[in-house]
């Protein structure tokens, strides 16, 4: 899931590759035991999973049915959206009810992540239905992916246009139509009608799409459309969006990154070991050095992100790892790991004692 | 380097230890998912929203601004990345309930007569408002040679405030060239009267949009919840025969209020994990956790994993 656009926040318009009638639970806490249960979330919903037009990404929506937003004729407020990529959660019954139940559930993957749904529609014929779909829109298969190949996520299926987001505030006076296609400004960040550039991600953010755009996946896609020439009434913002877009599917050339490797359930049963969480107290926060958190380190997303980082930088060879004895040179993750493994054994060979290994330079 | 500010994320838990952390006290920050009355009613007091989307060059604002009221603390943001803790600034030093705490106090008298832009520089020169800010930053974990390719950018986005202020509703976006007015309102309408603006807003950007984000910074749950359990037990105290005849709404509201106390706090400790994680770095961690592993013979395993996973992408 990306950084800064977590779940949450608010979308419109629909392009939907399935959707269902559809209520969630939320997690309650009940006061008397301490313990969490599930809680049935009454209100009438919908699950919906649409491929964005505006990010080229699948997105798993809960939206609330009826009731209009303050006064609009919306009728669908998206109060949930996850960017799912293929392979990272699957949708199946919850195995409590039986194979009568209507509940079911979104299983991730990667740590113990559930979001669990009742099905509001009136037949439950087509529940099943609907669960492959959805599936097959995440994963391209309606099978659950326990290997995990690179599947193909399904090819995009446009639905119906239109529909939850349009109207709201449409008749205001004095709005500015969103301006698509508007020609004679881009490339470096942009400029306010103040005339100052500040704001987040800063300048380099041009490049980064200015080099995306040197991928040869968009390059193929969008080669109709240089960059500079916008009379195609393609925005800039939508067309930057599509080529990070592009990038990012055809970008990791090297492998697989750290983070896939490991994989929450695969390092947890390392990390139980006692040995090693003494071992590694020390590079922890303080707060942090215990067995618990330790365990919760692995399945956090700020963990797997400083993975990710460091993943980039070590397999586009930006990363200079000579204080750690390791030659500068874009890397594998595979090559990565067997040059600490190499520089293990021959350590090993001089001493019998490891030493404290070094710090990574600020 | 010492004078750059970083991109932070727009999160709940990580701008209420922001704001702790310049000093303020009593607030905190939630997200807003759905732009409801229910919704907003459940957070309230709601000292302000701040907005964040994506933002879009293409924006032209032909909206006048108003300089009329001197009490509108208005900044122009003249740094990179202080839009964040700017948009907090906005909703902060306009609310005279909330107690800032000294720095900011400071601040805020210090800059009363400014300029929009010589506030804004005044904001970027703030050592204590600065540091608080970058104490958020990503941990830099590693040497990387180039920085300016460093990371393939995200999306630009910004934030901007809505705050009621003596009587008007208004919006604070520090790259516009001052305060828009949005019309009359109370500190009760406000809230509804913001609602269809925000929603123009979102539909405006709709078509070529995906992210927004509203957080409102409201007053302190905490303090709210315990203020109410002491009002409604200093009730109910007094009489204890009363209280068995009537008093079982009170008893149930008092049980309800504590779940809610331990829900914030199981929250709050939520948040500090969080935060605490993002501004470790975790590099030393991995290289010796590897390290081990290697010694223990185990990492050969990983090597083969991410050789098996190599050969199938």
């Amino acid at each position: 899931m990306f950084g800064l656009g977590r779940e949450g926040g608010m979308s419109s318009s629909s392009n939907a590759l399935c959707e269902y009638r559809a209520g969630k639970f939320v997690l309650k806490r009940d006061e008397a035991t301490g313990k969490q249960f599930m809680h049935a979330d009454k209100r009438p919903g919908l699950i919906r999973v649409k491929r964005e037009e505006s990010d080229g990404l699948v997105h798993f929506q809960w939206l609330k049915r009826g009731g209009g937003v303050m006064g609009a004729p919306t009728t669908y407020t998206v109060e949930d959206d996850l960017i799912l990529f293929p392979d990272e959660a699957v949708m199946k019954r919850s195995a409590q009810g039986g194979s009568e139940s209507r509940v079911f559930l979104l299983k991730f993957k990667q740590g113990d992540r559930k979001l669990y749904f009742w099905f509001q529609e009136e037949s439950k014929d087509e529940d099943e239905a609907f669960v492959k779909k959805v599936n097959v829109s995440l994963n391209g298969t309606a099978e659950d992916p326990t290997e995990q190949k690179a599947t193909e996520s399904v090819a995009k299926e446009e639905g119906g246009e239109g529909g939850s987001g349009s109207g709201a505030g449409a008749g205001e006076g004095g709005g500015e139509p969103p301006s698509a296609g508007d020609k004679g400004k881009e490339e470096e960040g942009g400029e306010g009608d103040s005339g100052a550039v500040p704001m987040d991600t800063g300048a380099t953010g041009g490049e980064g799409q200015q080099e995306a755009a040197a991928e040869p996946g968009a390059a193929a896609e969008l080669s109709t459309h240089p960059l500079d020439d916008l009379t195609s009434g393609v925005s800039q913002e939508a067309l930057a969006a599509a080529l990070l877009a592009a990038a990012g599917s055809v970008h990791p050339p090297s492998g697989p990154s750290l983070a896939e490797v490991l994989k929450p359930e695969t390092i947890v049963p390392l990390l139980r070991n006692r040995d090693i969480q003494e071992r590694l107290a020390e590079y922890l926060p303080q707060e942090h050095r215990h067995e618990e958190a330790i365990l919760e380190l692995a399945s956090s997303p700020q963990f797997q992100q400083q993975l990710e980082t460091f993943s980039e930088a070590l397999q586009s060879g930006q990363l200079n790892l000579n204080a750690f004895g390791i030659p500068h040179s874009a890397l594998t993750v595979a090559d990565f790991l067997k040059s600490i493994q190499t520089m293990s054994s021959a350590e090993e060979g001089k001493s019998g004692e490891t030493d404290k290994g070094g710090e990574a330079e600020k | 380097m010492s004078d750059s500010w970083t991109t932070i994320e727009s999160d709940p838990g990580v701008f209420t230890e922001l704001i702790e952390s310049f000093g303020t006290k009593g607030v905190q920050v939630e997200e807003i998912y759905s732009l409801d009355k229910d919704t907003l009613a459940s957070v309230a007091p709601v000292y302000g929203l701040i907005f964040l989307f994506k933002w879009n060059q293409d924006h032209r604002d032909r909206r006048e601004v108003d300089h009329s009221n001197p009490n509108v603390f208005f900044a122009s943001q003249v740094v990179n990345n202080a839009c964040a803790t700017q948009a907090l600034l906005s909703i902060l030093l306009n609310r005279p309930e909330v107690d800032l705490g000294e720095d900011l106090n400071t601040f805020k008298q210090f800059t009363k007569e400014f300029a929009p832009d010589m506030k804004g520089l005044a904001i970027s020169n703030c050592e204590s408002i600065r540091n608080a800010h970058n104490s958020f930053s990503r941990p830099e974990p590693f040497a990387v040679e180039d920085s300016k390719s460093s990371k393939p950018s995200q999306d630009v986005y910004h934030f901007i405030s809505y705050v009621p202020i003596d009587g008007k509703l208004w919006e604070l976006d520090g790259l516009k060239a001052g305060p828009i007015n949005l019309g009359e309102c109370t500190d009760e309408n406000w809230l509804d009267k913001v609602c269809p603006v925000i929603m123009k807003r979102i539909e405006q950007y709709s078509q070529s949009e995906i992210r927004f984000n509203l957080l409102a910074l409201i007053k302190n749950k905490m303090d709210l919840y315990r203020a109410r359990i002491a009002e409604l037990e200093a009730a109910r105290g007094g009489d204890q025969s009363a209280m068995e005849v009537d008093g079982g709404g009170l008893d149930e509201e008092i049980a309800e209020l504590r779940q809610r106390v331990a829900q914030e706090e199981e929250k709050r400790a939520r948040w500090r994990d969080e935060n605490i994680r993002r501004k470790h770095n975790y590099i030393p961690f991995l290289f010796n956790f590897l390290r081990i592993l290697a010694e223990k013979k185990q990492l050969k395993a990983l090597i083969e994993k991410a050789q098996e996973l190599q050969s199938s992408s």
